[in-house]
C-alpha cells in the first residue's frame, strides 16, 4: 500500500472514532438532559451549512462582513493620521529616540539617512465628529461620522506577504485557515445557493507594479475545503467553468453531478476522507451557482443613481467600484464574507503621483458603499473593514523633495476605519507620537482587530477553534483581545 | 473440629491481624503527620492521600459482599458462618483500613477548606466507626466459626449487619464531598432537596439574593465593585480554599489587595482585560474541565459570571468611594476610551434597548424545532440568534421571490420566539404582513423591497418590542407611516424609496423624535472640499 494513503487512512479513522464517539456521546448526553432541544452536534449542524457553532456564542451585532482590503499598504501619513509638527522637521532625520534602534526594511537599511517627508496634502476636520481626514480622500472624508478611524493598528510583520497573510489569517506563515474560512466554518452560509466567502480583486491604478496576491490568503488551511473562498473573476464567466459547456444542457448536467456524487461517495465509503464529501458540495453548491450567480453579477438591473453614487467606474467590471456593487448585493442575498482586495498601494517611490490615482479608484465606492448601506438599512448588521497590511514610514525613501517622496513599510502603526456592525460611528480610536513611528494610546494589535471583528460577529475567538496537529488551533492563536472601546 | 476448619481460621486469624496492625500503622503514622501538616510532605503519603477515592471501592464492595454472602447462609439455615464471607469481611476490614489511611493522609496533605472541614471530619469519623465494627465483625465471625456457638453467630450477623449500614453511610458521605449534597437524593426527591453546594456553611450568609439584586444595579449602569459585589461571590464561592483559612495555589482573594501580587504575569484578574484573565476563564469553563473553577458544587451562574466579566472590563475597581482601582500596585493602563471623540454627537440611531434574551421561551419547543427544520428544507436561514437564549432569526429572503403570503406558514410554532425576521425581497403582500402580528417578541423586521403596503402596516404597528423596520422601496404612504407611531419600542426606520411625502416623515419625526428615520430620497453624493487653512492640532 502507498504509505501516503495509508497514512491518510489512519489519520481518517482517527478522525472517524474521535467524531463518532463524541458525536454520540453528544447525542445521548443532550438527549437525556434536555431531550426538547434536540441539540444539533457539531458535525450536524455543519451538514446543515450552519456552520461548527450552529449558533454564536453572543448575540451578534454583525452578520456578514465586507472587508475592503487594501492590498500594498496605503500611507496613514497621507489619508488619516495627520502630523503637522513633521512640516516644521522636512528633511530632518528621523531621531533615533523615535526609532529605537527597530528593524526597517533591506530596501532602507542601506541609506545613508532617514529624513522626514512631511505629508504634503491637506488635512482638515470633518463631519459633526470632527474626524481628520487627507484632501486625497474627500468622500470617505464625508462619511467620518459613520465610522470609526483606528490609528493604532499595529503588526509583527515587515514585509507584504507575512503581513497580509498574518492579518488574513493570523500567522505570518502560509496554512492557516483565512478569517473568511473560519467564519464560514463557525457560522455557515445564510444563502445556500451561494458560497459564504467570495472573494472580488481589482488592479490599483498606480503606475508602480502591484504586489501579488495569493489564492491562499482566501485558503481553509486545515478547515474543510469547502469553507475556502470562491473568487469571483472580472470578466468571461464569473466562475471558472461553471456554465455549462457547448452540447451540455441543464438536464445532462444534473444527471452527470448525480453519477459523480455516487461515485464520489464510494469512494467516501471506501476510504473516508472528508474532503471527498467537501468535493461533492463544492460540485452541488456549483450547480446551485449557475442560477444564482448570474443573477447576481449582472449589474444591468441597477438604475443609474447607483452608478452616480459609486462612479461610473462602476459600469466597468473588474473596477473597485464594480466591486463594491457587486459586494453589496452579495450582501443583500446573504453572503457573510465578502473580501475585497484593491491592489497598487505600495509606494516606495513617487508616492503623490500613485496615492492619487489610487484614491481615485477608491474613495467615491468605499464612501458610497456606506452610505448605500444605510439607507438599504444594512450598515446596522454589516461590518465594513478598510485597510492594509500595515503603514508606512515617516521617513522618506529615496529622493525627496517638497513635491515627491517614497515611503518604505511600517508595522508600528497604521489606520484603518470599521463601520457598522456594532461598530460606534464617529470615533477616532487611538494615538501615536509625532512621526506616526509609535504608539502613544490605545495599541490594537492585529490579533485585537480580528477577535474584535469575530466578537461583532457573535464569536468568541477563543472558542472558535479546530484540532490539527495535536492542538487546537483558532485564528487568534493564543493571543487577541476585544476592543470594546470601538464598539458600539 | 476437622482439620480444614483449623486451617481456615489460622489462615483468617493471620490475615485479620494483618489488617490490625496495617490499620494502626497507618493511622498512627497519618495522625503524627496531620498534626503537622507544614512539615515537608512525604511523596508517597501525598500519593497514598490521593489514592483515597480509588481505595474506598475495595472496603464498600467486600463488606457488602460479605454481609451479601452471610445473609444467604443464614437463609440456607447453614449453622457455621460461611468461610466466603468471612474471607471478604476480613479483606474488606484490610481494604477499609486502607481506605481510613489513606483517608487521614488525604486530609493531613490536601487542603480542602473550612466549607468542607466539618463534613470531612463527619466522614472521618464514621469511617473510622465502620472499620471497628467490621473488625469486630470478623473476630465474632472467626470465633463462632471455630467455636460453632450459636449466640456468637448472631452476635457476628448483626454486626456485619451494622458494618453493612455504616458502610452505606460513610460511602454516602464520602460521595457527597466529590459530588456535592444531595447529588443522590436530589434525584429521589427533587422538591424537599433540591441541589444545593457544600460551600454554604454556618458562618456564610446566603448571598444569591444579593447577588441579583447587584446584578440589576448594575444593569442600571452602576458600577461593578470588588466590595461588595464580586465579594459576595468570593464569600459564597471562592474563600474556602482561596481564604483566611486555606490558600490553594498561593492564591487568597478575600480582600482586594491579595489579588495583585507583585508578578503581574501572575495576576488572576487582568483589569479591562477580561480576555486575559484567568479568574474569568476558569469560572467560565464547564463543569468537568480540570481547570473549572470552583471545583467543587455547581458551576457559578451566568449573572456572577457576566458580573465578574463586567468588573473586570471596567477595570477591577475596589470599592465605589474610589474613583478608579488606583489603590491597585503597578496600575499603569488607562481608560480604553481616551481617544479623542466629539461624543456621540453623530450617533443617529438611538442606543437599542436591552434585549432580555433569557426571557424569550418557547411554549412548545417540539413545535418551533419542527418549524426551523421545516424553515431550513425550504432554504431559509433559520437559527437561534446565540446560544444563551431560546431568540430565532429567521431569513427568508434569500429565497427571494419564490416565498410568498401562504409561506408564511412556515413560520408556525415561533410565535414566542421569533426576534428578528428578514423577508426583504419576497412575494409576501399586505395578507402575509397581518399574519405576522401575531409574532408579539420581534425585534427586527425586513420588509423592504416587497409589495406591503399601508393596510399591512396596521397589523405590524400592534408588534410592541419591534426596534428595526425597513420598508424601503415599499408602497408605504403617509397614512401607513401615521400608523407606525404606535410602535413604541421603535428605534430604526426605514423609508428610502417609499411613498411617503416630505410633510408626512416630518409630521412623523415630530410625533417620533426618538426614532431615527432614514432619508427617504436619495441625495447626490456630495463632497465638502478640502480647504486651505490647517486643522487645528489634534
Amino acid at each position: 500500500m502507498d504509505p501516503r494513503h495509508e497514512q491518510l487512512l489512519m489519520i481518517n479513522r482517527r478522525q472517524f472514532f474521535g467524531r463518532a464517539a463524541s458525536g454520540i456521546g453528544a447525542v445521548a448526553l443532550a438527549s437525556l438532559l434536555n431531550p426538547r432541544l434536540f441539540a444539533d452536534t457539531p458535525a450536524q449542524s455543519l451538514a446543515k451549512g450552519n456552520g461548527l457553532l450552529g449558533a454564536p456564542h453572543f448575540a451578534p451585532t454583525a452578520k456578514r462582513i465586507i472587508y475592503l482590503f487594501q492590498s500594498g499598504a496605503p500611507s496613514q501619513l497621507d489619508l488619516f493620521d495627520y502630523k503637522p509638527k513633521m512640516h516644521e522637521l522636512f528633511d530632518t532625520d528621523l531621531p533615533d529616540s523615535i526609532r529605537m534602534g527597530q528593524r526597517i526594511t533591506t530596501m532602507t537599511s542601506g541609506q545613508a539617512r532617514f529624513p522626514v517627508a512631511p505629508t504634503m496634502f491637506k488635512f482638515r476636520k470633518y463631519g459633526q465628529s470632527g474626524t481628520i481626514a487627507s484632501e486625497l480622500i474627500p468622500h470617505m472624508a464625508s462619511i467620518v461620522d459613520d465610522i470609526t478611524v483606528i490609528r493604532t493598528l499595529h503588526t509583527e510583520a515587515i514585509n507584504h506577504d507575512p503581513a497580509i497573510t498574518f492579518i488574513q489569517t493570523g500567522a505570518q506563515q502560509p496554512g492557516r485557515p483565512s478569517l473568511g474560512a473560519w467564519l464560514s466554518y463557525g457560522l455557515g452560509t445564510e444563502n445556500h445557493n451561494l458560497p459564504a466567502f467570495i472573494v472580488l480583486i481589482s488592479e490599483g491604478s498606480a503606475v508602480r507594479p502591484s504586489q501579488a496576491l495569493f489564492s491562499r490568503l482566501w485558503g481553509t488551511g486545515f478547515l474543510p475545503s469547502e469553507h475556502q473562498g470562491v473568487q469571483f473573476r472580472s470578466s468571461g464567466d464569473p466562475v471558472l467553468y461553471l456554465s455549462n459547456p457547448p452540447g451540455i444542457d441543464q438536464h445532462s448536467r444534473r444527471s452527470m453531478l448525480d453519477a459523480l456524487a455516487k461515485l464520489n461517495l464510494k469512494q467516501h465509503d471506501e476510504f473516508g476522507d472528508p474532503e471527498t464529501l467537501s468535493r461533492i458540495a463544492a460540485a452541488e453548491l456549483a450547480y446551485r451557482m449557475q442560477t444564482s450567480t448570474p443573477e447576481l453579477t449582472d449589474l444591468s438591473d441597477e438604475p443609474d443613481e447607483t452608478f452616480q453614487l459609486y462612479g461610473e467606474d462602476a459600469r466597468t467590471p473588474g473596477t473597485y467600484a464594480a466591486n463594491c456593487v457587486l459586494a453589496r448585493r452579495m450582501a443583500e442575498r446573504g453572503v457573510r464574507f465578502i473580501q475585497l482586495y484593491h491592489r497598487g498601494w505600495d509606494q516606495h517611490d513617487n508616492l503623490p503621483r500613485d496615492i492619487r490615482l489610487q484614491c481615485k479608484d477608491v474613495d467615491q465606492p468605499s464612501a458610497a458603499l456606506i452610505k448605500d448601506l444605510k439607507r438599504r438599512g444594512m450598515l446596522d448588521d454589516t461590518l465594513v473593514i478598510w485597510g492594509g497590511e500595515f503603514g508606512r514610514t515617516i521617513y522618506c525613501q529615496g529622493e525627496l523633495s517638497m513635491a515627491n517622496y517614497g515611503r518604505d513599510h511600517h508595522p508600528r502603526c497604521f489606520t484603518v476605519w470599521m463601520a457598522g456592525g456594532g461598530i460606534k460611528s464617529g470615533l477616532t480610536y487611538g494615538t501615536t507620537d509625532d512621526f506616526s513611528y509609535n504608539i502613544v494610546d490605545n495599541p490594537v494589535h492585529v490579533h485585537d482587530l480580528n477577535a474584535t471583528i469575530l466578537r461583532c460577529m457573535g464569536i468568541d475567538h477563543e472558542r472558535l477553534t479546530f484540532p490539527y496537529q495535536g492542538r487546537d488551533f483558532r485564528l487568534t492563536d493564543v493571543h487577541g483581545k476585544v476592543i470594546h472601546g470601538i464598539l458600539a | 473440629m476437622s482439620e480444614p476448619v483449623s486451617t481456615t481460621w489460622r489462615r483468617l486469624a493471620s490475615l485479620a491481624a494483618g489488617a490490625g496492625a496495617l490499620t494502626l500503622a497507618t493511622a498512627a503514622r497519618a495522625a503524627e503527620l496531620g498534626g503537622a501538616a507544614d512539615s515537608s510532605p512525604s511523596m508517597w503519603l501525598q500519593l497514598a492521600g490521593r489514592l483515597h477515592p480509588v481505595v474506598v471501592h475495595f472496603p464498600i464492595a467486600l463488606l457488602l459482599t460479605a454481609l451479601l454472602m452471610e445473609t444467604l447462609q443464614m437463609l440456607r439455615r447453614q449453622p457455621k458462618p460461611a468461610a466466603t464471607a468471612l474471607t471478604c469481611l476480613a479483606l474488606g476490614v484490610i481494604a477499609a483500613a486502607c481506605a481510613i489511611g489513606s483517608g487521614l493522609a488525604n486530609e493531613a496533605y490536601e487542603s480542602h477548606g473550612k466549607a468542607l472541614a466539618a463534613a470531612i471530619d463527619q466522614h472521618q469519623l464514621w469511617g473510622i466507626i465502620t472499620g471497628s465494627v467490621g473488625a469486630a465483625a470478623l473476630v465474632g465471625g472467626l470465633l463462632s466459626r471455630a467455636l460453632s456457638h450459636k449466640a456468637l453467630r448472631w452476635v457476628y450477623f448483626g454486626s456485619l449487619m451494622a458494618t453493612g449500614v455504616l458502610t452505606a453511610v460513610t460511602g454516602h458521605m464520602g460521595g457527597s464531598l466529590v459530588y456535592g449534597e444531595g447529588y443522590l437524593t436530589s434525584v429521589i426527591w427533587p422538591e424537599e432537596t433540591p441541589p444545593t453546594t457544600l460551600s454554604a456553611p454556618d458562618d456564610t450568609p446566603p448571598v444569591s439574593a444579593d447577588i441579583k439584586n447587584v446584578t440589576d444595579q448594575s444593569d442600571s449602569d452602576a458600577g461593578v465593585y470588588y466590595e461588595p459585589d464580586i465579594r459576595a461571590i468570593i464569600a459564597a464561592r471562592c474563600e474556602s480554599c482561596h481564604g483566611p483559612s486555606k490558600q490553594r495555589g498561593g492564591l487568597r482573594l478575600d480582600h482586594y489587595a491579595g489579588l495583585f501580587g507583585d508578578d503581574e504575569t501572575l495576576w488572576v484578574v487582568q483589569p479591562f482585560e477580561p480576555g486575559r484573565s484567568e479568574m474569568l476563564r476558569r469560572v467560565s469553563l464547564p463543569e468537568g474541565d480540570d481547570d473549572a473553577m470552583p471545583p467543587k458544587g455547581d458551576r457559578l451562574n451566568p449573572e456572577q459570571i457576566t458580573l465578574i466579566e463586567q468588573w473586570i472590563a471596567q477595570g477591577a475597581p475596589d470599592a465605589p468611594t474610589h474613583a478608579s482601582a488606583d489603590d491597585r500596585p503597578g496600575n499603569t493602563r488607562s481608560e480604553p476610551e481616551t481617544a479623542e471623540s466629539s461624543g456621540d454627537a453623530t450617533l443617529v440611531v438611538p442606543p437599542a434597548m436591552e434585549v432580555d434574551w433569557a426571557s424569550i421561551k418557547s411554549s412548545d419547543p417540539l413545535k418551533a424545532a419542527d418549524a426551523i427544520s421545516n424553515l431550513s428544507e425550504r432554504g431559509a436561514a433559520a437559527r437561534q440568534i446565540f446560544r444563551g437564549s431560546e431568540a430565532i432569526d429567521v431569513n427568508l429572503s434569500v429565497s427571494g421571490k419564490s416565498i410568498n403570503d401562504d409561506d408564511l406558514a412556515l413560520l408556525d410554532g415561533l410565535e414566542d420566539t421569533l426576534v428578528w425576521l428578514n423577508l426583504a425581497g419576497t412575494s409576501i403582500t399586505d395578507r402575509g404582513a397581518q399574519s405576522l402580528a401575531r409574532f408579539k417578541q420581534l425585534r427586527r423586521l425586513h420588509l423592504e423591497r416587497t409589495a406591503i403596503g399601508d393596510d399591512g402596516l396596521n397589523a405590524i404597528a400592534t408588534l410592541p418590542h419591534l426596534e428595526y423596520l425597513n420598508l424601503y422601496g415599499t408602497s408605504t404612504t403617509d397614512a401607513g407611516l401615521h400608523a407606525l407611531e404606535s410602535l413604541t419600542a421603535l428605534r430604526e426606520l426605514y423609508l428610502w424609496q417609499a411613498a411617503v411625502t416630505a410633510d408626512g416623515v416630518v409630521r412623523f419625526k415630530s410625533a417620533r423624535p426618538d426614532v431615527a428615520v432614514a432619508s427617504p430620497w436619495s441625495e447626490p453624493p456630495k463632497v465638502e472640499p478640502a480647504q486651505d487653512s490647517e486643522p487645528n492640532d489634534p
